[in-house]
């Protein structure tokens, strides 16, 4: 059996706070393969967003052990963390996180240029046009809806041809006619690409188009 | 190492981010330029000084070149040399004396600085009289004479009326406006008189042992290198006396007061500078804070720490450019702008010029305290995570960034002090500046640490005053930025009101202190066959508390132990120019003797010298080193057998040098009174000796105080301007710091109003807020500028300190309320939006 594109073992989150520690992840374990999509639902609080994150190297176990591609991450500098993820984990958020200042198309480019790509510009403009934004490439987001914003977003993640792309709520903030579009956007662009898709979400349309759907409450798997 | 691909991703997302404009920072900028403005400002008002006097050095000193002698003409050899090497000379004689009318019912006398002219005079430029006409034509007739505006209106006479100098009358025949040698001239006790030097031969005035200087003004054939026969002139005539100076440095006295003072005003700028930084780097933070999900996204996005850092600190130092350039622009056209005003206050038509040297100075310190300020909240962003997008992170205000940023800042501070070491050229000023501009900001954060410990305690405790509780919260909380505000105007107050205290104090020294045990008159010129009398007419006025004579001549130091005096003891005040010297029989009451022995009675021996203790271990000489003088041209060495105390605090007689009588008294030289009188009998003690003996000078001590302290009080104001510019640095940042709180501001008074609160509650908050921040900076201030003071007047000034609790409670309020004001403003704004309004916003 392949080796699973992220493991994660015995992997305990803790959170300092003012008022005490708070135990985020209890002792999870979870393993993705390659090409399949993973639903992760629970209620408000249970930890979803942040066992996404530590999945994607995006935040730093307390304790346990993560390996994505084979590479344990658990203990890896953030630079590391960075240089990881690029080209390899694309990450799409329930409120886009386009940066403000940048354009659609300087937007999807951004992935590409910090890691030095050639013409990323172009490149830029092929991932927006598949997601039917080329015309709106020298807009910046204040002047996009938020289904399209979401979509430049998807393009932004997509880019870089992944192998992960993890999202957060991605119809979170859309209304239903956006939530299918995109929906239907990020099941395709996973399909053409191969990519493990791991995504965390409220959506029953969304939770049954994934190959696994995982339960989550308080910190542990059900 | 910065990598090419990662160097060119920062560009590119540096530019993309400034396209939204910089708005944001706006107190940025304008702390920036303030700083550099001024900077470049003051070093653009210096160049075009400096430039003015090497320009017309020439016209400045009366000619390419000028050989000074004290107490004496010069003799045939000399005459003969300056004779030589010149194309032209002319010969002035300088001296004080009384100005006398006393006909047709009027009796008046002023003190009055006479310039005895040949018909040489002046050898370039002209001199400018009232009714336009030439000094020539105007002196022509026998016993002409011209004086300056001031001095008629004191002896009320008006042109072709008669007075005296000395034993000899002149007649009043134009008025001085200005005399092209004015500003190369040294500080003058009175208006001048200008009269041909021949008219005074009956006038008794000029004595042997008269107090007067010779000045030998040459005009040199241009191709004659000036720096080799100051060389030469040094060599053959410094030990007969003669002091050389020539056109390169044409008025001494102005370059050396505008040396000092611009050292002074551009570390006051610089302090400004650094004050504006604490501006900048807030600003920095604050803008940070609004890129943190940006930085978060770029690090989902695989930006390591060295992008995002490169990424703003491109973006910082562009900014950084323009407040730069701005400030440079500024600062070098507001000197044109304002080179009419200066020329009122600088006696000098001073022409602002392009100079590279203070545009490059305001520009290094304009990097290095935008880099120094920028760098620590930057090296921040390493802490911004991914996750920063799920839970809510700030630039964390606490903790040390890592080393390199510590080694970095470290460095950059090491430059910041070399260059400003370097450019004043004037290390110690530089290092006491910075020391006190430390120890003050190090008062203010330690102060701020404190207020905010005794805040969070007080919190706690205090019960029913929700007012007073929200705004302690407040100021305890992170986002207020006490330290910030503290620093800010706290630094522009402290620099204020340290010259203030020591301004005061030393005012009150002169003016106040300083009368109550000076004397009444200085008296010079008293000849020998007239001190007997003086005394007589002293003894005889019940008003004459007493009185105190000295025989006086003045010579030159020119060898200390064989060496030349100014190889050994370098720039020392003792040693530079001439001296007044005494002799006495037995050591007068005024010293007191601190090591050695006062020649015996009759002593007949050896020359002896008398020195003073200070002096003396200032110039590291001591019992039996040997120093040799020039008085009239004739060396005298003598051995320096005992060290006294000389007071010259009580502006009394007082003599650093002094030897046995047979050493000096068959000199030509004259006698020094000064009188204590009551201030009833001032005016009779004056007549009496002053018609008496016509050619003495008596000098009223409180006029010189005054007009000593009307200099100290110029350049106390114009310090005080400077410091100014700090306190508007301050004001700014502290506008800066108001502005950036005032999104929490608005957040709390919407959640407060939706629970009841009234504006009149959270405007008393504010009040209580502000006042206590502003009032606290006053405070720390005062303490500073009391140390500060106390320090500076009593171990430099050597004077005794009071403070000046008007001054004290002035900064305090005035800390209370610039403080109060820029808050209130911007609290009060929040006040305006409703609260689902904001909070919907969010």
């Amino acid at each position: 059996m392949r080796e699973p594109v992220i493991s994660l073992q015995n992997v305990s989150l803790t959170l300092k706070g003012n008022a005490g520690n708070v135990n985020i992840i209890k002792n999870v374990s979870l393993d993705l393969h390659e090409g399949e999509s993973i639903g992760l639902i629970g209620p408000s609080g249970s930890g979803k967003s942040s066992l996404l994150m530590l999945a994607g190297g995006l935040e730093q176990a307390t304790s346990g052990k993560i390996k994505i591609f084979g590479q344990v991450i658990t203990g890896m500098s953030e630079d590391n963390l960075s240089k990881l993820r690029r080209g390899n984990v694309g990450v799409v958020f329930q409120s886009f996180h386009l940066i403000q200042t940048l354009t659609a198309g300087e937007n999807v480019a951004t992935p590409l240029e910090i890691s030095s790509s050639k013409n990323p510009i172009k490149h830029a403009m092929v991932a927006l046009d598949r997601v039917g934004l080329s015309h709106r490439a020298d807009h910046y987001p204040s002047q996009l809806s938020g289904g399209e914003q979401q979509r430049v977003a998807l393009a932004r993640a997509y880019v870089s041809n992944p192998q992960i792309l993890l999202a957060d709520e991605p119809t979170g903030n859309l209304d239903e006619e956006n939530t299918k579009a995109i929906i239907d956007l990020l099941f395709e662009l996973k399909n053409e690409h191969n990519t493990t898709l791991f995504l965390v979400t409220h959506s029953n349309a969304l939770s049954t188009r994934c190959d696994r759907v995982i339960k989550i409450r308080d910190g542990k798997l059900l | 190492m910065i990598r090419t691909g990662n160097f060119r991703f920062s560009i590119l997302m540096a530019i993309r981010e400034l396209r939204s404009g910089i708005s944001g920072f706006r107190i940025f900028l304008t702390c920036l330029v303030l700083g550099v403005g001024t900077i470049t400002a003051v070093g653009t008002i210096k160049s075009g000084i400096e430039y003015t006097i090497g320009e017309k050095g020439s016209e400045l000193l009366g000619g390419n070149a000028e050989a000074e002698f004290t107490y004496r003409s010069a003799n045939d050899t000399e005459l003969h040399w300056l004779k030589s090497i010149s194309q032209d000379m002319s010969e002035i004689l300088e001296f004080r004396s009384m100005a006398i009318i006393e006909s047709d019912g009027k009796n008046e006398r002023a003190l009055t600085q006479i310039k005895a002219i040949d018909d040489r005079y002046p050898l370039i430029g002209e001199v400018q009289l009232e009714s336009g006409r030439s000094l020539r034509e105007v002196l022509i007739k026998p016993k002409s004479a011209i004086m300056e505006r001031d001095l008629a209106s004191r002896l009320s006479i008006s042109l072709g009326d008669t007075f005296s100098l000395g034993l000899a009358d002149f007649i009043l025949r134009d008025i001085i406006i200005a005399s092209p040698d004015d500003a190369g001239a040294n500080f003058g006790l009175g208006p001048r008189t200008i009269v041909k030097t021949k008219e005074l031969k009956s006038s008794g005035l000029l004595a042997p042992g008269t107090l007067f200087t010779a000045k030998y003004r040459l005009q040199i054939d241009p191709s004659k290198n000036l720096e080799a026969l100051g060389s030469i002139a040094k060599m053959k005539f410094e030990e007969t006396g003669m002091r050389w100076r020539d056109s390169r440095n044409g008025a001494p006295g102005i370059s050396e007061i505008v040396t000092r003072l611009s050292a002074f005003f551009i570390m006051v700028g610089l302090a400004g500078l650094v004050v504006g930084g604490v501006g900048i780097g807030s600003a920095v933070k604050s803008y940070l804070n609004q890129k943190i999900s940006t930085i978060a996204v770029l690090r989902s996005l695989g930006a390591t720490n060295s992008q995002i850092f490169m990424t703003y600190f491109i973006q910082l130092a562009i900014i950084s450019l323009i407040g730069i350039c701005l400030g440079l622009l500024i600062g070098a056209i507001t000197p044109h702008l304002f080179a009419p005003l200066l020329n009122i206050v600088i006696p000098l038509p001073i022409k602002i010029v392009f100079s590279f040297k203070p545009i490059l100075e305001a520009a290094v310190y304009g990097a290095l305290i935008s880099t120094l300020f920028t760098l620590w909240p930057l090296s921040k962003c390493e802490n911004i995570q991914a996750v920063a997008l799920f839970r809510a992170m700030s630039l964390q205000s606490d903790g040390l960034p890592r080393f390199k940023y510590l080694v970095w800042s470290f460095g950059l501070l090491v430059s910041l002090l070399a260059a400003s070491a370097l450019f004043n050229q004037n290390p110690q000023l530089t290092c006491w500046f910075s020391l006190g501009f430390a120890v003050a900001t190090l008062t203010l954060f330690l102060s701020a640490r404190l207020l905010i410990y005794f805040i969070k305690k007080l919190t706690r405790v205090i019960k029913g005053h929700p007012s007073t509780r929200w705004a302690l919260a407040a100021m305890s909380g992170t986002q207020e930025g006490t330290s910030n505000s503290l620093l800010a105007i706290g630094l522009g107050l402290a620099v204020l009101a340290t010259i203030a205290q020591i301004d005061g104090n030393l005012r009150t020294s002169i003016n106040n202190d300083l009368p109550e045990v000076a004397p009444s008159y200085f008296v010079i010129d008293i000849q020998k066959s007239q001190i007997e009398e003086v005394r007589q007419i002293l003894n005889s006025y019940k008003g004459v508390t007493s009185f105190d004579e000295a025989p006086m001549l003045r010579g030159i130091i020119t060898k200390i132990n064989n060496s030349l005096a100014s190889e050994v003891a370098g720039d020392h005040w003792v040693i530079r120019g001439d001296r007044g010297i005494t002799y006495f029989e037995e050591l007068p009451e005024r010293f007191t003797l601190t090591e050695g022995q006062i020649w015996p009675k009759n002593y007949t021996g050896k020359t002896q010298i008398s020195f003073g203790a200070e002096q003396a271990e200032e110039l590291g000489i001591g019992i039996g080193d040997s120093l040799t003088v020039n008085i009239m041209g004739r060396k005298i060495t003598g051995e320096i057998t005992s060290l006294r105390n000389v007071d010259f605090s009580t502006a009394g007689i007082g003599f650093v040098l002094a030897m046995n009588p047979t050493a000096l008294e068959t000199a030509p030289h004259s006698f020094i009174t000064t009188i204590y009188a009551r201030a009833e009998s001032e005016d009779a003690v004056f007549n009496a000796l002053s018609r008496k003996f016509p050619n003495i000078t008596l000098i009223k001590v409180r006029n010189v105080i005054e007009r000593v302290g009307e200099l100290l009080g110029s350049i106390a104001t114009a310090s005080s301007y400077g410091a100014f510019t700090t306190l508007v640095t301050g004001f700014l940042v502290l506008l800066g710091s108001a502005s950036a709180g005032q999104n929490a501001r608005s957040y709390d008074a919407s959640i407060l109003k939706t629970l009841g609160a009234t504006r009149k509650n959270l405007i008393i908050s504010y009040i209580i807020r502000f006042s206590l921040l502003g009032a606290t900076a006053g405070f720390v201030a005062i303490f500073f500028a009391i140390c500060g003071a106390w320090s500076i007047t009593t171990f430099v000034l050597e004077l005794p300190f009071k403070i000046i609790w008007s001054t004290a409670i002035m900064v305090v309020m005035g800390g209370l309320l610039v403080n109060l004001l820029a808050g209130l403003y911007f609290a009060t704004q929040s006040l305006k939006v409703t609260p689902a309004k904001f909070l919907r916003s969010q």
